[in-house]
């Protein structure tokens, strides 16, 4: 009877805790599974567009609309003479010369040689994917615009691919306006967020019940088995974080003062380093350093420490009976109070450098989860060849290093070749690292996919880890 | 009564040294040469084993007979080649002069993190935490880290920890011998009244007389097979016999 009690209880706990949890995740993601934003980069500026003087100047561009909801074009505006007056009037058109939106700017009201933002009011709605003209008469004001050949990321310029549609005064010009345009694209996604709290709630509950079930009738099966390793074993893998935790700054004057320092001296090395080489065109540069710096740092610690836990603790192993998983996952789980620690300088940075707080940092738990996940898989992996090759711990210290660079965490993302990106993505830390810029810098979060893609990046590492793991350690004694 | 630990036709062969690589290079080259060639090692070979709870089973036998291997197998260290061992209980081993230990820590750290390896739980521990102070005598200096500590108080500690928390089955390997001659009276008579409490407890040694003091069975054990198992004063003497002969 009393048993009973306790599981509804536990039921009603779990309820509880997941419609608040479900309301909350939806309350973050909701606009951004809505709508994103979408935007093009403009090229680079080689000059002004050349405007034959004595003739009433027209300019057109053909640009893709990548946008469902296309709000505004920014073009950059030049003289060709030293007095401008006058209607430079901006007509946009569709590919067959249907007039979508007509706007008239005045030449004395323009900010020269910087992108001037000119606003579609009411926004173009419903041409994503077709081709739309930007027609510009600027008549006799003495006004033309910017246009360019290559793109700038970092401090590499290339040439653009799509430089093609620039016709000045009816004699096409080799080019591309230099302009950007925003809009938003209609996603529609948010009903997921309920979809997906769903179903992890009802994979919990089943777990639970199930587990509740089967030690009431004592049942070998295995979320028996799961409840009692639970049972037996937290508190051991409790004292052994604490062991991990409390030796790992002894002796050291500062102690966990470091878990603090280190990220910020590493931030303050690279903020030096790159500031001068790169010119980083990059937003909130100390934060996305730091962002990319916190997340790998603990990757490369719990990894390096995870993969000897077997080998170190061989004289326990070799003498008491424990499941010999409980090593690694003490390891990852001691470096992640590391990490939490380590969250607080970030956020001292992000404050500092006046990074604005958004909602979406609500959404920092999954990033830990699935960088845990990520870490522990690594770790599982790792600590198990260590066991059979000993070699292991020195080639992955070779392999952390070339994985930093790999992963973006001191450079921006548009110094890849795109023809590279897409093996570029299938590193799991940049999914993770991209999950967190985007909730932290960025201010939203991240669209559905890449949730998909950082699911993938935490548990199939993570399912790899535990199938290997659990396959050699019975073997693990006669090696040790 | 009841049996706690049986073992049933239970074999340990391992392969021998030649196929050991524990790097990269070494692995490869035999690859290569197809030397993946190794020998077969029986340290247990058939062996049956009951204890009934409340036994007190000394294990005897020379050098490389197999005791050791066979104390692993039956707490769980060890999955055996062949056959099959079950124990009902708890077992905890008597750890060696401070493997569960870490130096870092205070001794009332270390006490909670060696009872949680020896697979006890907060409260537990927690109960029993006054006796095994009081028992290691060490006072004070429970709360100075234990690299501070002679090896003799870690030695104590060590003792107390794995003698107070009162497991099921409690396996000692040879190391009665800890602390000044004090603590090792003090220590042989904690052991007896373990015994009398009726913890069954698997003994291996090599000191006859402390078998024949502490044990009601003997197993003799001889090149990885049962050579004898029986009540404790006949297979005592057979083995003494044995031995003396060479």
């Amino acid at each position: 009877m009393t048993q009973e009690k306790t599981l509804g209880k536990k039921i009603l706990l779990l309820t509880v805790a997941f419609a608040v949890l479900a309301a909350v995740f939806f309350w973050v993601v909701r606009e951004n599974w809505e709508y994103t934003s979408v935007q093009t980069d403009p090229l680079t500026s080689s000059g002004l567009i050349p405007l034959a003087e004595d003739r009433e100047a027209v300019i057109l561009q053909e640009f893709p609309c990548e946008a469902d909801e296309l709000e505004q074009i920014s073009l950059v505006p030049g003289r060709i003479r030293p007095e401008t007056a006058g209607k430079i009037r901006i007509t946009l058109l569709k590919a067959d010369g249907t007039v979508l939106r007509t706007v008239e700017l005045d030449a004395a009201g323009l900010k020269y040689d910087e992108m001037n933002v000119i606003p579609l009011e009411p926004a173009v709605d419903g041409c994503r994917g077709q081709k739309l003209i930007l027609r510009i008469d600027s008549g006799d004001t003495g006004v033309s615009f910017q246009y360019g050949k290559t793109i700038t990321a970092g401090k590499f310029e290339m040439e653009a691919k799509d430089t093609a549609g620039l016709t000045v005064q009816g004699t096409p010009l080799e080019g591309k306006a230099v302009m950007a345009t925003r809009g938003q694209n209609r996603l529609g996604l948010s009903w997921l967020a309920w979809v997906l709290a769903g179903v992890c709630y009802l994979g919990c509950l089943f777990v639970l019940i199930r587990t509740e079930q089967s030690v009431k009738a004592q049942k070998n099966d295995i979320f028996f088995m799961m409840a009692e390793v639970r049972k037996r074993y937290s508190f051991l893998l409790k004292q052994l974080i604490h062991r991990d935790f409390k030796t790992k700054y002894q002796a050291s004057v500062l102690g966990v003062l470091w878990s603090f320092l280190n990220p910020l001296l590493s931030m303050t090395v690279y903020l030096i380093v790159f500031s001068l080489i790169f010119r980083s065109n990059i937003e909130y540069f100390p934060a996305y350093l730091l962002t990319g710096i916190v997340l790998f740092n603990y990757f490369s610690e719990s990894t390096t420490q995870g993969l000897n836990s077997i080998v170190v603790n061989r004289a326990l192993i070799t003498k008491v009976y424990m499941p010999k998983m409980i090593y690694p996952l003490a390891k990852v789980l001691s470096s992640a109070v590391n990490l939490l620690i380590s969250f607080i300088p970030m956020f001292i940075v992000m404050l500092v450098t006046g990074v604005p707080f958004h909602k979406s940092l609500l959404l920092l738990p999954l990033v830990v989860v699935f960088l845990v996940c990520f870490c522990l898989g690594m770790t599982l992996i790792l600590s198990t060849l260590n066991v059979f090759f000993r070699d292991t711990q020195f080639l992955w210290g070779i392999l952390v290093t070339i994985w930093n660079f790999l992963t973006p965490i001191f450079y921006p993302e548009t110094i890849i070749p795109a023809a590279f990106r897409t093996v570029y993505h299938m590193n799991p830390l940049y999914q993770i690292v991209y999950f967190m810029r985007c909730i932290t810098v960025g201010g939203v979060s991240p669209t559905p996919l890449t949730y998909l893609y950082c699911c993938l990046a935490a548990f199939i590492p993570l399912a790899l880890g535990l199938y290997i793991f659990r396959k050699q350690q019975d073997r693990f004694v006669i090696y040790l | 009564m009841d049996t706690i630990i049986r073992a049933e036709n239970v074999s340990m062969c391992f392969r021998m040294d030649t196929t050991r690589t524990t790097n990269l290079k070494e692995w490869f080259v035999k690859w290569l040469k197809r030397e993946q060639k190794y020998e077969k090692f029986y340290a247990l070979k058939d062996v049956n084993l009951e204890v009934e709870r409340g036994d007190v089973l000394g294990i005897v036998g020379r050098n490389g007979s197999g005791k050791s291997t066979l104390l692993k197998v039956i707490s769980g260290i060890y999955k055996p080649t062949a056959g099959r061992a079950v124990s009902a209980g708890r077992v905890a081993p008597m750890l060696e002069l401070g493997s569960g230990f870490d130096p870092e820590l205070t001794g009332v750290e270390n006490i909670y993190l060696n009872g949680a390896i020896l697979g006890f739980d907060e409260k537990h521990l927690q109960e029993k935490y006054d006796e095994i102070l009081d028992f290691s005598e060490l006072g004070e200096f429970i709360y100075q880290p234990l690299k501070t500590y002679s090896s003799g108080m870690v030695m104590r500690l060590a003792f107390s920890v794995a003698t107070m928390v009162e497991p099921e089955i409690l396996i000692v390997d040879e190391i009665l011998a800890v602390g000044d001659p004090a603590f090792q009276r003090k220590s042989f008579e904690r052991m007896m009244q373990i015994i009398r409490g009726g913890t069954t407890v698997l003994f291996v040694s090599h000191n006859m007389e402390q078998i024949r003091e502490l044990c009601t069975k003997v197993m003799w054990l001889d090149h990885g097979q049962v050579r004898e198992i029986g009540p404790m004063k006949d297979v005592c003497d057979r083995y003494e016999a044995a031995m003396a002969q060479g």
